[in-house]
């Protein structure tokens, strides 16, 4: 009795592998496009002890695109300020460990780690963190994550984050 | 108190991420329906868009109901052939560069691209 179990699976699987070419239409852009407003907490520990959590903080704009050659690597840039006083550009890179889509083909939920560099005239920082995504609406959602700064310092970071596969109609 | 908050926010969450996940097709007045055995000369291909325009998600709060009108979107493919049916009938949904952009700057409103593609008919 138990010996059916795997033809099914297996009948269930080709199934599955047949109807590939009709999920993923060509009527998708291979290549993704994110966007990401984040809010970044500096050095939590320090700051916890001396209870001051507005100071120490950075807000960032970045664009996110992933082309299908790189895939799961995505390419970010952007900018953003220290302190709301510092300016600097942002350029990095965010490695997709797994990432689900929903029917319009935008991110769902996701879990990423994600290299940045800052750069400004009187701003230096480079960082890695760690962020999952969880949605709130059909397209857009807030990402969580932790990581640290140069230094080994940690910080907290919270984003108001969107991506897609565009679609491309005629 | 604080429980109840918790656990009110957790099931908003939840209602908000199950939501945000899918989208209901349909037809406004039954006119969308499967026939196998209607046969007729095929005409041509049609490949109609529209927005459809919501409120965090189309299942929470549709403001234009695009997605259970699909039948207009048929028979706007139709007309220039002057077909009777459509077969091999493909919806797809997603999000333009311009749908996305909207989307994200705008927050709460949120607007998508409905395309119904397929082959025109005459009996």
């Amino acid at each position: 009795m138990n010996n059916r179990y795997p033809r099914t699976l297996l009948i269930v699987v080709l199934f599955l592998f047949c109807m590939l070419p009709s999920l993923f239409s060509a009527d998708y852009s291979q290549n993704y496009t994110g966007l990401s407003l984040e809010f970044q907490k500096n050095d939590i520990v320090q700051s916890a002890r001396e209870k001051d959590y507005l100071s120490d903080n950075n807000i960032n704009l970045i664009f996110i695109y992933g082309p299908e050659f790189s895939d799961p690597l995505r390419f970010r840039a952007g900018a953003g300020m220290y302190e709301l006083s510092k300016y600097y550009i942002n350029g990095g890179i965010e490695l997709k460990i797994f990432e689900f889509l929903n029917s319009a083909h935008a991110k769902a939920f996701g879990l990423y780690l994600i290299g940045d560099l800052k750069m400004g005239l009187d701003y230096v920082d480079a960082s890695a963190k760690a962020e999952v995504f969880v949605p709130v609406s059909s397209i857009s959602g807030i990402q969580l994550g932790v990581g640290v700064q140069y230094g080994w310092k940690p910080f907290f970071c919270l984003s108001y984050s969107a991506g897609v596969y565009p679609l491309i109609t005629d | 108190m604080l429980k109840k908050i918790i656990l009110a926010s957790i099931l908003v969450a939840l209602i908000m991420t199950f939501t945000s996940c899918s989208v209901i097709f349909q037809s406004q007045d039954g006119n969308l329906g499967y026939f196998p055995e209607a046969s007729g000369q095929p005409v041509g291909s049609f490949s109609e868009s529209k927005e459809l325009w919501y409120v965090i998600s189309p299942m929470l709060l549709n403001l234009n109901d695009t997605n259970l009108k699909l039948d207009e979107l048929i028979r706007t493919g139709l007309a220039p052939y002057k077909a009777d049916f459509a077969k091999d009938v493909k919806i797809i949904e997603g999000y333009t560069f311009f749908d996305f952009v909207i989307s994200y700057f705008v927050p709460i409103i949120g607007r998508e691209t409905i395309t119904v593609e397929g082959e025109a008919y005459q009996q």
